[in-house]
């Protein structure tokens, strides 16, 4: 009989066979396969997730194996990917397990994700966590978002009809909210929070349901509270943009860049981001994100940079970048250029 | 008017409490609460931009004015994973 070993939850009736063949049909990545990602993966798995694609450039140390029960002491300094494909492939080799030993980029982002339904964060920083938030809103793609340190943890389904993270955290740094003085954390609760996760995304491949909410899990008082999420007209990424800075110079339509360049074209330079323009506005040059991004183009600190882009996502990011570089005027073109 | 403000995480440690009630005056709005209980701390300004604000249980903007009785909470993200 197909599905036999899932037949105690095809026993729900709103699973049945024909959940069963959703999941199998299901190709869901994970990023990161630590604390949340390495008790997720075992069940996933054992559900009958049809492809998992691990992401994760770590190698299992000993003080991963208390709360990454997925590992043994004779995977300690292997690659995290390799090892849990070998232990989930044991538990199911019915599944399909592709396993990437590389931090997630921006250089291998689209490579890894462009052919996932579903995209589970389970980083351990921020930095990540917006790169896949960017991608998502970009792609139009699905993620769900969990974190976990000390004894609370958060989790968030997010989807392109919105919201998205940075509309709930608009530019968090790593390390502003850590106590940094006692990070720790139990196992049971690392797993309780990524099994909430994974609650999440079961919800999501079986019934398309698309909570609106961040969870919240109270270890201490053994407690979930679910807060209702809403799209900021005013996101960075997936909105209209800046506004709430009134410092913030913004250039609203090409007529207001076109004058400044004529009055001092040498001091002001127009960036085309996009991939690969058919057409570009006149006068700018055209260095794709990534180009930036890996360090390949040389600014003058002193003179003024406008960027812009297709949908308004990549340029507020390239200007913190570029900003955290020590190149202060940098600033973001409002009008789309659509192509 | 009194309104209850809802402590989580980061702000629950730096509270040391997880629920306190404040007085407000009328059109007072989210954002003024925030900076009039956090007006010590250095690092105000950033921790306002990347803290999601909540009132009764759901997201709301910081220029949001407040009601007697309204629970503002201070949702914080979590860091680690
Ligand atoms: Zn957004």
């Amino acid at each position: 009989m197909p599905f036999k070993r899932y037949a105690i939850q095809m026993k729900l009736s709103e699973i049945g066979k024909a959940g069963q063949e959703k999941l199998s049909l299901a190709k869901v990545a994970m990023i990161g396969v630590g604390g949340l990602g390495a008790p997720l993966a075992l069940n996933l798995a054992a559900a009958g997730i049809g492809h998992l694609v691990l992401v994760d450039g770590d190698q299992v140390s000993l003080e991963n194996l208390h709360r990454q029960v997925l590992f043994t002491e004779e995977d300690i300094g292997k690659a995290k990917v390799v090892a849990a494909k070998t232990h989930l492939s044991k538990r199911n080799s019915e599944i399909k397990i592709s396993a990437y030993a590389e931090f997630l980029s921006f250089q291998n982002i689209s490579q890894l994700l462009s052919e996932v339904d579903l995209i589970l964060d389970c980083t351990d920083n921020f930095h990540a966590r917006f790169l896949i938030n960017q991608y998502c809103v970009e792609q139009k793609k699905v993620f769900v978002y969990a974190s976990v340190d000390q004894w609370r943890g958060q989790v968030a389904l997010f989807t392109p009809k919105g919201p998205c993270l940075a509309c709930l955290f608009s530019h968090v740094k790593d390390g502003l909210f850590q106590d940094c003085s006692q990070s720790g954390v139990l196992g049971v609760t690392a797993s309780v929070v990524s099994n909430l996760q994974g609650q999440v995304a079961l919800h999501w491949l079986l019934f398309q349901k698309d909570f609106s909410a961040l969870f919240l899990y109270d270890a201490k008082k053994l407690q979930i509270l679910s807060y209702k999420i809403q799209k900021q007209k005013y996101c960075e990424v997936c909105g209209e943009g800046v506004k709430e800075r009134s410092d913030e110079v913004i250039f609203k339509s090409w007529n207001e860049v076109s004058r400044l360049m004529q009055d001092a074209p040498d001091q002001n330079i127009l960036i085309d981001l996009r991939d690969a323009p058919t057409d570009a506005l006149k006068g700018a040059l055209h260095i794709p994100m990534v180009k930036i991004l890996n360090g390949a183009t040389a600014f003058d600190k002193n003179k003024t940079y406008i960027l812009y882009c297709e949908k308004r996502i990549k340029s507020p990011f390239v200007r913190e970048v570029l900003r955290k570089q020590g190149v202060a005027h940098v600033y973001v073109l409002q009008e789309r250029v659509d192509q | 008017m009194k309104i209850k403000l809802k402590f989580f995480a980061y702000y629950e440690t730096l509270f040391q409490k997880d629920e306190m009630e404040v007085e407000i005056s009328e059109h007072t709005t989210v954002r003024d609460v925030f900076f009039k209980v956090l007006h010590k701390n250095p690092h105000a300004h950033q921790l306002f931009k990347n803290t999601m604000f909540a009132v009764n249980q759901s997201y709301v903007q910081s220029a949001t004015k407040l009601n007697s009785d309204d629970e503002l909470a201070f949702i914080p993200p979590v860091a680690g994973g």
